[in-house]
């Protein structure tokens, strides 16, 4: 592992209030190595959202510091914060939030509006990424014209256009049908396979299974290793197949679609996950993005 | 996919700031207008109804002023009026001089210059002679006013019919008479071939010609004008009453300073010398009364327009709080933030400066070819009202591009695009 982190929290609090105020994270430490997919878990109101927004640089903490690649974040200023989200954070949303009067590749565009670069260049990158998410027949498409899944495919081209060191997902598949969120979940196994740094809330202990870690939050307290389904011996996962999780879970996944996400880099050491008992396969899956 | 696996592994050792080319600020804010492109239009609309008030406004004020400045202006600025003080020192006396038009025409500038005085004929009747329609009305009250034969041209009178009188009438002091358009109707003489007379008292002078208008005096179209040389020898006309001065255009004030001296070389403060600056300026300043009542219509306009703008900006900012946030997490600043709202709020006023404008001057020139006349436009408007436009939209949006840029991003975030 890298000896400087991509991104570090050391006893971080957020509070929201003065009088009666709510304790959203307390004294949370939390380091994510270039190249982790860790998942943050934990129940609605336990201060998911607000541990990546304090990640993401949309928000500071009341206590605690925040190194970003080393550098301390909380130094900077609303121009450099600014920078650093254009250039080194990419952020995915439940809600999408894409632009319904711009095109498909001027939504992902508009990542690279607040850089300086070539614009000539800028669309042809904006396609090349859209090609890579598999969104290469809906360029001039607007958004109300794409379903979820392709909307939150745009969102990802986006997120992919300007930031490269880390991305940031805040329940991306929280507005997906199953099928349609395994398959992002896919797309964002391949990116991390590619070495993309991951950080991802979601609300499912099956999806979490597919990130290479994962924390947990109960009243902003963040603990490691632990899930929903009792993984309770942490020990790093770099990639994780709920195999049968068709059978488990109650969203009834299609088990095709797991397959394909598969481990992704090679010397991946797979584990079961106990609550399923699934099968254990190590192979090596090149591309695992795409649809 | 290589372009997407140079992911940079090295630390960061400084971070710079966000930035945004005018390009892109120019493209995200005209994409943020077209996006509702009825509601930007209507928004346009109070300022081209403000700005097209004022163009048309100021247009017309100075497309009519100009009207007046041909018609009447230089009338008036061309004229002198030289009367003598009505009250004498002992011992000395005010009169003007006999000769006082053959002198004043001797200056350089003087276009024309005549005396005129009103003739006392005793408490005497005017009528026509002889009577030709003895159940009508024949005996009249009218002026009877006595001219050299230059102040024909000075007063700038038109014949209508017959001839004026000139030195030789006056000079052996002839009963004739030339009658002003209003006193021929009343005295019914109309046609000059049956050579009518009218008697004064108990003197007949036969009419050699009618006066259809004068520009100056304009007391001669109701009066009996008879010659100068006439009125000495019937009346005893001491000295003439006043003296019309018609001078070259911008001699006036040159010929108001000479004259005291041309006229009463003895007698510096015997005489008037009235000249047209008085007049004028009560015209001025009728005229900046009219402007300013314009130009306060045009501003009131354009407040409404203003408040308009900043309404609709501010209603914009609360729909687009989603895109807010998106653009503050792809890394825009609140600087970036309030400048789009900013440039798109100015963009609106430009606009409608530059459609007001256009509008404005339709008007202008409709209406002066309507009323035939010279439209008179400064150029300057023309540039000004996309500028004052665009100022106001810039002013208008001030206070929603600072909420805009106050908001949180997460908070801004929470609300769905
Ligand atoms: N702006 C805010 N003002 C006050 N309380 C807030 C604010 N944002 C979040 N909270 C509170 O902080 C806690 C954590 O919220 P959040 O991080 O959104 O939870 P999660 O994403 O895990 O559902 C919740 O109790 C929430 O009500
Ligand atoms: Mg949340």
């Amino acid at each position: 592992m890298a000896e400087v982190a991509t991104l570090e929290l050391a006893s971080v609090s957020r509070q929201y209030g003065d009088d009666a105020p709510i304790h959203a994270l307390k004294n949370v430490d939390l380091r994510v190595e270039r190249g982790e997919w860790v998942a943050i878990e934990g129940p609605s109101g336990s201060g998911k959202s607000t541990l990546l927004n304090i990640l993401g640089c949309l928000d500071r903490p009341t206590s605690g510091s925040y190194l970003f690649k080393g550098l301390d974040v909380g130094a900077l200023g609303d121009r450099e914060r600014g920078g650093l989200r254009s250039r080194h954070i990419a952020f995915v949303f439940q809600s999408f939030h894409l632009l319904a009067h711009r095109s498909v590749v001027e939504n992902v565009m508009l990542a690279e509006v607040y850089q300086r670069g070539s614009r000539r260049e800028r669309r042809a990158r904006a396609e090349a990424i859209l090609d890579r998410v598999g969104l290469s027949h809906r360029f001039d498409y607007l958004p109300s014209k794409l379903s979820g899944g392709e909307r939150q495919r745009v969102a990802i081209a986006r997120a992919l256009l300007g930031s490269r060191d880390v991305l940031l997902c805040d329940e991306p598949t929280g507005n997906l049908d199953t099928a349609t969120g395994l398959a992002i979940m896919e797309l964002l196994a391949g990116l991390h396979a590619e070495g993309l740094t991951i950080v991802m809330i979601t609300h499912s202990p099956e999806l979490a299974m597919i990130a290479s870690r994962q924390v947990r939050i109960v009243d902003g307290e963040l603990s490691d290793g632990s899930s929903a389904h009792g993984l309770s011996d942490y020990a790093p996962l770099e990639a994780w197949v709920p195999l049968e999780a068709a059978d488990g879970g109650a969203d009834g996944w299609p088990t095709d679609s797991l397959r394909l996400v598969g481990p992704l880099i090679e010397g991946t050491r797979v584990r079961e996950g106990p609550a399923h008992g699934a099968d254990v396969e190590s192979s090596t899956g090149s591309d695992a993005g795409g649809s | 996919m290589s372009e997407l696996t140079d992911f940079d592994p090295d630390p960061l050792l400084r971070v710079d700031a966000s930035e945004m080319s005018p390009v892109d600020l120019a493209d995200e804010a005209s994409a943020g207008l077209f996006a509702r492109p009825g509601r930007t239009l209507l928004t346009v609309l109070g300022t081209v109804i403000g700005l097209a008030a004022l163009v048309a406004t100021l247009g017309l004020s100075s497309t009519a002023s100009n009207r007046i400045v041909g018609r009447f202006d230089e009338l008036a600025a061309t004229e002198i009026v030289v009367s003598s003080r009505p009250t004498p020192r002992a011992g000395v006396s005010n009169e003007i001089p006999w000769d006082a038009a053959e002198r004043l025409s001797r200056l350089n500038g003087v276009v024309a210059a005549g005396t005129l005085s009103r003739v006392d004929a005793g408490n005497v009747l005017i009528s026509t002679a002889p009577v030709s329609d003895p159940t009508r009305r024949t005996d009249f009250d009218l002026s009877v006013q006595a001219v050299s034969p230059s102040a024909f041209p000075a007063v700038r009178a038109e014949l209508s019919t017959g001839r004026f009188f000139d030195e030789g009438f006056s000079n052996r002091a002839d009963r004739v008479a030339v009658l002003g358009t209003s006193a021929a109707e009343r005295l019914s003489v109309v046609n000059l071939s049956t050579r009518p007379a009218i008697s004064i008292g108990d003197e007949v002078f036969t009419v050699i010609g009618i006066v259809s208008d004068v520009g100056r005096q304009h007391d001669l179209v109701g009066s009996v004008i008879i010659p100068e040389g006439t009125a000495r020898e019937l009346y005893h006309l001491r000295a003439p009453e006043i003296v019309v001065v018609e001078t070259a255009l911008g001699a006036n004030d040159l010929i108001t300073a000479q004259i005291p001296l041309a006229l009463r070389p003895d007698n510096d403060v015997a005489l008037k010398v009235v000249s047209p600056p008085d007049q004028q300026r009560v015209r001025d300043a009728v005229e900046s009364d009219l402007n300013l009542l314009f130009v306060v219509l045009g501003g009131v306009s354009l407040l409404v327009g203003a408040i308009g703008i900043a309404n609709v900006t501010l209603v914009s900012v609360m729909e687009r709080t989603g895109e807010i946030g998106l653009r503050r997490a792809l890394g825009a600043s609140r600087l970036h933030i309030a400048s789009q709202f900013l440039v798109e709020s100015s963009a609106i006023g430009f606009v409608g400066g530059i459609i007001g404008a256009s509008v404005g001057v339709l008007i202008v020139v409709s209406v002066a070819a309507y009323q035939s006349w010279t439209p008179v436009l400064d150029l300057w408007l023309a540039v000004a009202a996309p500028l004052a436009g665009a100022l106001i939209g810039l002013l208008a949006g001030t206070y929603p591009a600072s909420r805009a840029a106050a908001l949180e991003p997460v908070e801004a975030l929470r609300s769905s695009t």
